[in-house]
Protein backbone atom coordinates (compact mmCIF):
# COMPACT_ATOMS: atom_id res chain seq x y z
CA UNK A 1 0.00 0.00 0.00
CA UNK A 2 2.73 2.30 0.56
CA UNK A 3 4.44 1.73 -2.52
CA UNK A 4 1.50 3.18 -4.52
CA UNK A 5 1.44 6.10 -2.51
CA UNK A 6 5.14 7.06 -2.90
CA UNK A 7 4.61 6.49 -6.84
CA UNK A 8 1.98 8.88 -6.37
CA UNK A 9 3.90 11.22 -4.15
CA UNK A 10 6.78 11.34 -6.71
CA UNK A 11 4.50 12.18 -9.93
CA UNK A 12 2.84 15.14 -8.05
CA UNK A 13 6.42 16.34 -6.84
CA UNK A 14 7.56 15.64 -10.79
CA UNK A 15 4.40 17.54 -11.91
CA UNK A 16 5.16 20.47 -9.65
CA UNK A 17 8.81 20.82 -10.55
CA UNK A 18 7.76 20.85 -14.28
CA UNK A 19 5.14 23.53 -13.82
CA UNK A 20 8.23 25.22 -11.69
CA UNK A 21 10.62 24.60 -14.75
CA UNK A 22 7.70 25.98 -17.45
CA UNK A 23 7.71 29.09 -15.35
CA UNK A 24 11.78 29.17 -15.04
CA UNK A 25 11.65 28.41 -18.97
CA UNK A 26 8.75 31.45 -19.36
CA UNK A 27 11.01 33.81 -17.40
CA UNK A 28 14.21 33.35 -18.90
CA UNK A 29 13.62 32.76 -22.52
CA UNK A 30 13.14 36.24 -22.76
CA UNK A 31 15.35 38.69 -22.91
CA UNK A 32 17.44 39.10 -19.97
CA UNK A 33 19.79 41.92 -19.05
CA UNK A 34 22.05 40.17 -16.61
CA UNK A 35 22.55 36.29 -15.33
CA UNK A 36 21.36 34.77 -11.99
CA UNK A 37 24.06 34.49 -9.33
CA UNK A 38 23.87 31.15 -9.14
CA UNK A 39 24.48 30.80 -13.17
CA UNK A 40 27.46 33.91 -12.68
CA UNK A 41 29.16 31.38 -9.87
CA UNK A 42 28.51 28.32 -11.59
CA UNK A 43 30.13 29.61 -15.22
CA UNK A 44 33.00 31.31 -13.34
CA UNK A 45 33.43 27.56 -11.67
CA UNK A 46 33.65 26.02 -15.12
CA UNK A 47 35.12 28.76 -17.17
CA UNK A 48 38.83 27.98 -16.32
CA UNK A 49 38.35 24.09 -16.99
CA UNK A 50 36.12 24.59 -20.38
CA UNK A 51 38.73 26.80 -21.51
CA UNK A 52 41.42 24.10 -21.04
CA UNK A 53 39.09 21.83 -22.85
CA UNK A 54 38.49 23.87 -25.33
CA UNK A 55 42.03 24.24 -25.93
CA UNK A 56 42.57 20.66 -25.75
CA UNK A 57 39.70 20.40 -28.26
CA UNK A 58 41.02 22.89 -30.44
CA UNK A 59 44.90 20.89 -30.59
CA UNK A 60 42.68 17.75 -31.82
CA UNK A 61 40.70 19.66 -34.27
CA UNK A 62 44.37 20.88 -35.64
CA UNK A 63 46.09 17.70 -35.10
CA UNK A 64 43.08 15.99 -37.37
CA UNK A 65 43.47 18.85 -39.68
CA UNK A 66 46.94 18.41 -40.08
CA UNK A 67 46.48 14.64 -40.82
CA UNK A 68 43.74 15.28 -43.49
CA UNK A 69 45.69 18.43 -45.11
CA UNK A 70 48.84 16.08 -45.12
CA UNK A 71 46.63 13.27 -46.90
CA UNK A 72 45.24 15.39 -49.22
CA UNK A 73 48.63 17.04 -50.05
CA UNK A 74 50.11 13.65 -50.35
CA UNK A 75 47.48 12.41 -52.32
CA UNK A 76 47.82 15.61 -54.85
CA UNK A 77 51.30 15.25 -54.77
CA UNK A 78 50.58 11.83 -56.48
CA UNK A 79 48.40 12.67 -58.62
CA UNK A 80 50.72 15.76 -59.94
CA UNK A 81 53.52 13.29 -60.33
CA UNK A 82 51.84 10.73 -62.72
CA UNK A 83 50.77 14.00 -64.56
CA UNK A 84 54.13 15.02 -64.83
CA UNK A 85 55.15 11.09 -66.01
CA UNK A 86 52.15 11.34 -68.21
CA UNK A 87 53.33 14.43 -69.68
CA UNK A 88 57.18 13.68 -70.19
CA UNK A 89 56.42 10.96 -72.03
CA UNK A 90 54.06 12.75 -74.32
CA UNK A 91 57.21 14.87 -74.70
CA UNK A 92 59.35 12.15 -75.20
CA UNK A 93 56.83 11.06 -77.62
CA UNK A 94 56.36 15.00 -79.27
CA UNK A 95 60.28 15.05 -79.94
CA UNK A 96 60.64 12.05 -81.49
CA UNK A 97 57.67 12.65 -83.78
CA UNK A 98 59.02 16.14 -84.93
CA UNK A 99 62.09 14.54 -85.76
CA UNK A 100 60.10 12.15 -87.63
CA UNK A 101 59.08 14.83 -89.14
CA UNK A 102 61.47 16.56 -90.20
CA UNK A 103 63.09 13.53 -91.15
CA UNK A 104 60.50 12.55 -93.65
CA UNK A 105 60.11 16.24 -95.13
CA UNK A 106 64.04 15.94 -95.60
CA UNK A 107 63.47 12.96 -97.40
CA UNK A 108 60.40 13.94 -99.40
CA UNK A 109 62.60 16.47 -100.50
CA UNK A 110 65.13 14.09 -101.50
CA UNK A 111 62.84 11.37 -103.51
CA UNK A 112 60.97 14.38 -105.34
CA UNK A 113 64.32 15.58 -106.41
CA UNK A 114 66.56 12.65 -106.77
CA UNK A 115 65.22 11.60 -110.27
CA UNK A 116 65.61 8.12 -109.55
CA UNK A 117 61.58 6.02 -108.80
CA UNK A 118 62.42 5.14 -105.06
CA UNK A 119 61.02 3.18 -102.36
CA UNK A 120 60.76 4.05 -99.12
CA UNK A 121 61.53 1.68 -95.94
CA UNK A 122 62.48 1.52 -92.58
CA UNK A 123 65.10 0.11 -91.16
CA UNK A 124 63.69 -3.07 -88.78
CA UNK A 125 66.73 -4.82 -87.73
CA UNK A 126 70.74 -4.52 -87.76
CA UNK A 127 73.64 -6.55 -86.98
CA UNK A 128 74.63 -6.28 -84.23
CA UNK A 129 78.32 -7.48 -84.44
CA UNK A 130 80.85 -5.90 -85.48
CA UNK A 131 81.70 -8.32 -88.95
CA UNK A 132 78.98 -7.38 -91.22
CA UNK A 133 77.67 -4.32 -92.33
CA UNK A 134 74.26 -5.75 -92.95
CA UNK A 135 70.73 -4.51 -92.01
CA UNK A 136 67.09 -5.81 -92.62
CA UNK A 137 64.01 -3.43 -94.05
CA UNK A 138 60.83 -3.34 -93.95
CA UNK A 139 60.05 -4.15 -97.73
CA UNK A 140 60.72 -7.54 -99.35
CA UNK A 141 59.47 -8.66 -103.04
CA UNK A 142 55.90 -8.28 -102.87
CA UNK A 143 56.39 -4.49 -103.09
CA UNK A 144 59.12 -4.50 -105.94
CA UNK A 145 62.13 -5.11 -104.34
CA UNK A 146 64.67 -7.07 -106.30
CA UNK A 147 68.55 -8.03 -105.24
CA UNK A 148 71.17 -5.84 -106.22
CA UNK A 149 68.90 -2.76 -105.93
CA UNK A 150 70.70 -0.02 -105.12
CA UNK A 151 69.94 1.37 -101.58
CA UNK A 152 70.58 5.05 -100.92
CA UNK A 153 69.99 7.97 -98.55
CA UNK A 154 69.34 12.10 -98.85
CA UNK A 155 73.02 11.90 -97.31
CA UNK A 156 74.01 9.19 -100.22
CA UNK A 157 74.82 6.03 -101.20
CA UNK A 158 73.98 2.83 -98.42
CA UNK A 159 74.55 -0.35 -99.99
CA UNK A 160 72.69 -2.69 -101.97
CA UNK A 161 70.06 -5.02 -101.65
CA UNK A 162 71.88 -8.76 -101.17
CA UNK A 163 68.44 -11.00 -100.08
CA UNK A 164 64.79 -10.06 -100.57
CA UNK A 165 62.07 -11.96 -99.08
CA UNK A 166 58.31 -11.13 -99.41
CA UNK A 167 57.95 -8.57 -96.89
CA UNK A 168 61.34 -7.80 -95.82
CA UNK A 169 64.92 -7.53 -97.32
CA UNK A 170 68.82 -7.71 -96.22
CA UNK A 171 70.73 -5.47 -97.25
CA UNK A 172 74.42 -5.07 -97.55
CA UNK A 173 76.08 -1.86 -96.36
CA UNK A 174 79.13 -0.32 -98.07
CA UNK A 175 81.20 -0.68 -94.70
CA UNK A 176 80.47 -4.28 -95.54
CA UNK A 177 84.23 -6.54 -96.17
CA UNK A 178 82.28 -7.89 -98.88
CA UNK A 179 81.18 -4.73 -101.28
CA UNK A 180 83.45 -2.47 -103.00
CA UNK A 181 81.47 -0.09 -105.23
CA UNK A 182 82.93 1.36 -108.48
CA UNK A 183 83.45 5.64 -107.99
CA UNK A 184 85.29 8.13 -109.27
CA UNK A 185 85.98 11.93 -108.24
CA UNK A 186 83.27 13.99 -109.31
CA UNK A 187 85.30 17.11 -109.51
CA UNK A 188 87.85 16.01 -112.12
CA UNK A 189 84.73 14.56 -114.21
CA UNK A 190 87.26 12.23 -115.87
CA UNK A 191 85.56 8.95 -116.79
CA UNK A 192 88.84 7.35 -117.93
CA UNK A 193 89.63 7.34 -113.65
CA UNK A 194 87.71 5.17 -111.53
CA UNK A 195 88.73 3.75 -108.32
CA UNK A 196 86.89 1.13 -105.71
CA UNK A 197 85.45 2.18 -102.93
CA UNK A 198 85.45 -0.29 -100.17
CA UNK A 199 85.61 -0.70 -96.27
CA UNK A 200 88.53 0.31 -94.48
CA UNK A 201 89.77 -2.17 -92.45
CA UNK A 202 91.83 0.49 -89.75
CA UNK A 203 88.71 2.29 -89.53
CA UNK A 204 85.39 1.08 -89.50
CA UNK A 205 83.90 4.29 -89.60
CA UNK A 206 85.31 5.47 -92.68
CA UNK A 207 85.60 3.99 -96.43
CA UNK A 208 88.96 3.92 -98.41
CA UNK A 209 88.98 4.61 -102.24
CA UNK A 210 91.93 2.54 -103.62
CA UNK A 211 92.97 1.70 -107.44
CA UNK A 212 93.00 4.58 -108.56
CA UNK A 213 96.13 5.46 -111.29
CA UNK A 214 99.07 7.47 -109.65
CA UNK A 215 98.22 9.99 -111.94
CA UNK A 216 94.97 10.65 -110.33
CA UNK A 217 93.83 14.58 -108.92
CA UNK A 218 92.64 13.95 -105.19
CA UNK A 219 92.47 16.61 -102.47
CA UNK A 220 90.53 16.94 -99.77
CA UNK A 221 87.29 17.84 -100.22
CA UNK A 222 86.59 15.87 -103.33
CA UNK A 223 83.20 14.23 -103.44
CA UNK A 224 83.42 10.71 -104.16
CA UNK A 225 80.46 9.19 -106.48
CA UNK A 226 79.51 6.11 -107.66
CA UNK A 227 81.06 5.28 -111.53
CA UNK A 228 77.91 3.02 -112.52
CA UNK A 229 80.50 0.75 -114.05
CA UNK A 230 79.49 -2.42 -113.12
CA UNK A 231 75.98 -2.13 -114.01
CA UNK A 232 74.74 -2.32 -110.20
CA UNK A 233 74.89 1.14 -108.79
CA UNK A 234 73.10 4.21 -111.03
CA UNK A 235 76.24 6.57 -111.64
CA UNK A 236 76.23 9.87 -110.00
CA UNK A 237 75.39 8.75 -106.18
CA UNK A 238 77.29 10.51 -103.53
CA UNK A 239 79.34 7.98 -101.43
CA UNK A 240 81.51 10.29 -99.12
CA UNK A 241 84.22 13.07 -99.01
CA UNK A 242 88.09 12.70 -99.12
CA UNK A 243 89.07 14.00 -95.98
CA UNK A 244 92.91 13.78 -96.53
CA UNK A 245 95.86 13.77 -98.92
CA UNK A 246 96.43 10.73 -100.32
CA UNK A 247 99.80 9.88 -98.88
CA UNK A 248 101.94 7.56 -101.43
CA UNK A 249 102.20 8.82 -104.69
CA UNK A 250 105.17 6.42 -105.37
CA UNK A 251 103.04 2.90 -105.63
CA UNK A 252 101.49 1.56 -108.84
CA UNK A 253 97.93 2.72 -106.82
CA UNK A 254 96.69 5.16 -104.93
CA UNK A 255 94.45 5.14 -101.64
CA UNK A 256 92.51 7.70 -99.83
CA UNK A 257 90.51 7.43 -96.78
CA UNK A 258 87.24 8.67 -97.95
CA UNK A 259 84.30 9.75 -94.92
CA UNK A 260 81.05 8.23 -95.87
CA UNK A 261 78.13 10.57 -96.21
CA UNK A 262 75.63 8.33 -94.29
CA UNK A 263 75.84 7.81 -91.21
CA UNK A 264 75.03 4.24 -90.79
CA UNK A 265 74.68 4.06 -87.12
CA UNK A 266 71.53 6.31 -87.14
CA UNK A 267 69.99 4.77 -90.19
CA UNK A 268 66.14 4.60 -89.70
CA UNK A 269 64.40 5.61 -92.78
CA UNK A 270 65.76 4.35 -96.34
CA UNK A 271 65.38 4.69 -99.82
CA UNK A 272 65.61 1.40 -102.79
CA UNK A 273 66.43 2.66 -106.08
CA UNK A 274 63.66 0.73 -108.07
CA UNK A 275 65.02 2.28 -111.49
CA UNK A 276 64.98 5.67 -113.06
CA UNK A 277 61.94 8.39 -112.92
CA UNK A 278 58.99 7.92 -115.09
CA UNK A 279 60.83 5.07 -117.14
CA UNK A 280 63.77 7.60 -118.21
CA UNK A 281 67.03 7.12 -117.61
CA UNK A 282 68.31 8.64 -113.86
CA UNK A 283 70.53 11.82 -113.84
CA UNK A 284 73.62 9.80 -113.69
CA UNK A 285 72.91 7.29 -116.82
CA UNK A 286 71.57 9.70 -118.75
CA UNK A 287 75.19 11.60 -118.79
CA UNK A 288 77.66 9.76 -117.91
CA UNK A 289 80.07 12.38 -115.63
CA UNK A 290 77.44 14.87 -114.96
CA UNK A 291 76.25 16.05 -111.57
CA UNK A 292 76.09 13.43 -108.98
CA UNK A 293 72.88 12.85 -106.79
CA UNK A 294 73.74 14.84 -103.24
CA UNK A 295 73.02 15.57 -100.17
CA UNK B 1 30.40 5.75 -1.64
CA UNK B 2 32.98 5.40 -4.41
CA UNK B 3 29.61 5.42 -6.67
CA UNK B 4 28.29 8.69 -6.18
CA UNK B 5 31.88 10.43 -6.59
CA UNK B 6 32.50 8.54 -9.73
CA UNK B 7 29.36 9.31 -11.30
CA UNK B 8 29.41 12.98 -10.14
CA UNK B 9 32.94 12.81 -11.88
CA UNK B 10 31.73 11.34 -14.94
CA UNK B 11 29.10 13.97 -15.15
CA UNK B 12 31.37 17.20 -14.76
CA UNK B 13 34.01 15.78 -17.35
CA UNK B 14 30.57 14.80 -19.87
CA UNK B 15 29.60 18.40 -19.51
CA UNK B 16 33.50 19.87 -20.11
CA UNK B 17 33.74 16.89 -23.13
CA UNK B 18 30.73 18.18 -24.76
CA UNK B 19 31.66 21.85 -25.20
CA UNK B 20 34.79 20.77 -26.66
CA UNK B 21 36.60 17.80 -27.69
CA UNK B 22 33.28 16.19 -29.02
CA UNK B 23 32.72 18.51 -30.85
CA UNK B 24 35.23 17.28 -33.02
CA UNK B 25 33.63 13.71 -33.51
CA UNK B 26 30.71 15.74 -35.06
CA UNK B 27 28.69 12.91 -37.19
CA UNK B 28 26.54 14.57 -39.66
CA UNK B 29 25.18 17.38 -37.70
CA UNK B 30 24.66 15.22 -34.64
CA UNK B 31 26.78 15.15 -31.44
CA UNK B 32 26.60 12.44 -28.96
CA UNK B 33 25.21 13.84 -25.74
CA UNK B 34 27.17 11.93 -22.93
CA UNK B 35 24.82 13.59 -20.17
CA UNK B 36 21.53 12.09 -21.71
CA UNK B 37 23.13 8.70 -21.90
CA UNK B 38 24.41 8.94 -18.05
CA UNK B 39 20.92 10.57 -16.88
CA UNK B 40 19.02 7.26 -18.81
CA UNK B 41 21.43 4.49 -17.86
CA UNK B 42 21.62 5.69 -14.11
CA UNK B 43 17.96 6.24 -13.93
CA UNK B 44 17.10 2.73 -15.31
CA UNK B 45 19.40 1.65 -12.81
CA UNK B 46 18.94 3.75 -9.57
CA UNK B 47 15.00 4.14 -10.07
CA UNK B 48 13.22 6.87 -11.05
CA UNK B 49 13.66 9.73 -8.37
CA UNK B 50 16.80 9.50 -8.29
CA UNK B 51 17.29 9.30 -12.35
CA UNK B 52 14.96 12.60 -11.82
CA UNK B 53 16.76 14.13 -9.64
CA UNK B 54 20.32 13.58 -11.62
CA UNK B 55 18.23 14.61 -14.76
CA UNK B 56 17.04 17.44 -13.58
CA UNK B 57 20.76 18.63 -11.54
CA UNK B 58 22.79 18.31 -14.75
CA UNK B 59 20.52 19.39 -17.19
CA UNK B 60 20.36 22.08 -14.95
CA UNK B 61 23.90 22.52 -15.49
CA UNK B 62 24.04 21.93 -19.15
CA UNK B 63 21.19 24.77 -19.15
CA UNK B 64 23.68 27.08 -17.72
CA UNK B 65 26.56 26.19 -19.59
CA UNK B 66 25.61 25.96 -22.69
CA UNK B 67 21.53 27.17 -23.33
CA UNK B 68 20.66 30.62 -22.98
CA UNK B 69 17.47 30.49 -21.08
CA UNK B 70 17.42 27.74 -17.91
CA UNK B 71 15.26 25.48 -17.75
CA UNK B 72 14.98 23.66 -21.06
CA UNK B 73 17.40 20.33 -20.77
CA UNK B 74 17.00 20.16 -17.09
CA UNK B 75 13.08 19.79 -17.79
CA UNK B 76 13.81 17.17 -20.77
CA UNK B 77 16.39 15.29 -19.00
CA UNK B 78 14.37 15.32 -15.61
CA UNK B 79 11.59 13.46 -17.65
CA UNK B 80 13.79 11.13 -19.49
CA UNK B 81 15.76 10.10 -15.75
CA UNK B 82 12.33 9.29 -14.58
CA UNK B 83 11.24 7.46 -17.37
CA UNK B 84 14.12 5.67 -17.10
CA UNK B 85 13.86 5.00 -13.33
CA UNK B 86 9.99 3.38 -14.26
CA UNK B 87 11.14 0.88 -16.99
CA UNK B 88 14.33 -0.09 -14.63
CA UNK B 89 12.01 -1.36 -12.57
CA UNK B 90 9.67 -3.47 -14.74
CA UNK B 91 12.97 -5.01 -17.33
CA UNK B 92 16.12 -7.17 -16.38
CA UNK B 93 19.23 -4.37 -15.73
CA UNK B 94 21.63 -7.17 -16.41
CA UNK B 95 20.79 -6.72 -19.80
CA UNK B 96 22.40 -4.65 -22.07
CA UNK B 97 19.42 -4.56 -24.70
CA UNK B 98 16.62 -2.91 -22.99
CA UNK B 99 18.79 0.16 -21.55
CA UNK B 100 20.39 0.06 -25.04
CA UNK B 101 17.26 0.45 -26.80
CA UNK B 102 16.04 3.32 -24.12
CA UNK B 103 18.79 5.41 -24.88
CA UNK B 104 18.05 5.16 -28.71
CA UNK B 105 13.53 6.30 -27.61
CA UNK B 106 15.06 8.42 -24.95
CA UNK B 107 17.33 10.61 -27.10
CA UNK B 108 14.35 11.03 -29.37
CA UNK B 109 11.78 11.99 -26.97
CA UNK B 110 14.84 14.13 -25.31
CA UNK B 111 14.94 16.12 -28.70
CA UNK B 112 11.21 16.05 -29.38
CA UNK B 113 10.71 17.79 -25.42
CA UNK B 114 13.12 20.21 -26.25
CA UNK B 115 11.50 20.99 -30.07
CA UNK B 116 8.38 21.42 -28.58
CA UNK B 117 9.98 24.06 -26.03
CA UNK B 118 11.93 26.17 -28.14
CA UNK B 119 8.92 26.42 -30.61
CA UNK B 120 6.65 27.15 -27.44
CA UNK B 121 9.17 29.50 -25.84
CA UNK B 122 11.58 30.90 -28.09
CA UNK B 123 8.97 30.73 -31.52
CA UNK B 124 11.32 29.01 -33.66
CA UNK B 125 12.66 25.41 -35.13
CA UNK B 126 13.49 23.35 -37.92
CA UNK B 127 10.51 21.37 -39.22
CA UNK B 128 10.03 18.12 -37.21
CA UNK B 129 10.35 16.09 -39.89
CA UNK B 130 13.77 17.52 -41.16
CA UNK B 131 15.30 17.08 -37.52
CA UNK B 132 14.15 14.11 -37.04
CA UNK B 133 15.83 12.53 -39.77
CA UNK B 134 19.34 14.95 -39.51
CA UNK B 135 19.54 15.21 -35.80
CA UNK B 136 17.38 13.09 -33.76
CA UNK B 137 18.03 9.80 -35.55
CA UNK B 138 21.98 10.41 -36.12
CA UNK B 139 22.30 11.57 -32.66
CA UNK B 140 19.96 8.53 -31.29
CA UNK B 141 21.94 6.16 -33.00
CA UNK B 142 25.41 7.80 -31.74
CA UNK B 143 23.90 7.48 -28.33
CA UNK B 144 23.14 4.34 -28.37
CA UNK B 145 26.64 3.42 -29.49
CA UNK B 146 27.93 5.06 -26.48
CA UNK B 147 25.74 3.30 -23.95
CA UNK B 148 27.16 0.15 -25.11
CA UNK B 149 30.62 1.19 -23.17
CA UNK B 150 28.80 3.48 -20.40
CA UNK B 151 25.76 1.59 -19.49
CA UNK B 152 27.91 -2.12 -18.61
CA UNK B 153 30.20 -0.13 -16.83
CA UNK B 154 28.38 2.05 -14.90
CA UNK B 155 25.91 -1.35 -13.88
CA UNK B 156 29.34 -3.17 -12.55
CA UNK B 157 30.29 -0.28 -10.93
CA UNK B 158 26.81 -0.06 -9.21
CA UNK B 159 26.79 -3.91 -8.36
CA UNK B 160 30.20 -3.55 -6.97
CA UNK B 161 29.16 -1.04 -4.23
CA UNK B 162 26.15 -2.65 -3.49
CA UNK B 163 28.09 -5.99 -2.60
CA UNK B 164 30.66 -3.46 -0.91
CA UNK B 165 27.44 -2.27 0.99
CA UNK B 166 25.91 -5.43 2.22
CA UNK B 167 28.79 -6.78 3.44
CA UNK B 168 30.04 -3.84 5.38
CA UNK B 169 26.26 -3.89 6.90
CA UNK B 170 26.34 -7.59 7.61
CA UNK B 171 30.16 -7.11 9.49
CA UNK B 172 28.61 -3.97 11.02
CA UNK B 173 25.95 -6.41 12.73
CA UNK B 174 27.97 -9.09 13.76
CA UNK B 175 30.14 -6.16 16.21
Amino acid sequence: MAKPRQDRRSLVLLLVVVLGLLLLINVTSGERKQLTPVEDALLALFAPVQSAFSSAGQSLQDLYDAAVSFHELKAENERLQEEIDFLRAQLVHFHEMQKQNHRYRSLLGFAESSGYELLAAEVISRDPSQWFGTLTINRGYLDGVQREMAVITDRGLVGMVSTVSPNSSQIILITDPRLSVSARVQRTRDPGIVGTVESNAGDPSMLIMTNMPPETSIQPGDMIVTSGMGGIFPPGLYIGMVKERPEERSGLVLSVPVEPGVNFNRLEEIFIVLGPAGGEPGPGEAEPGSEAVEP
Amino acid sequence: MIFPVIVALCFVLSLLLEGSVLSFFIMEKALPDIILVLVVSLGFILGERKGALLGLGFGFLQDVIFGSALGFFAMAKMLLGYGAGLLGRELYQDQLAAPVLLVFAGTLTHELILHLLVNQFIGVGLPVEWSLSRLFIPKALYNMIISLFIYPLLYRLYCKQQEISLKSGARRRRY
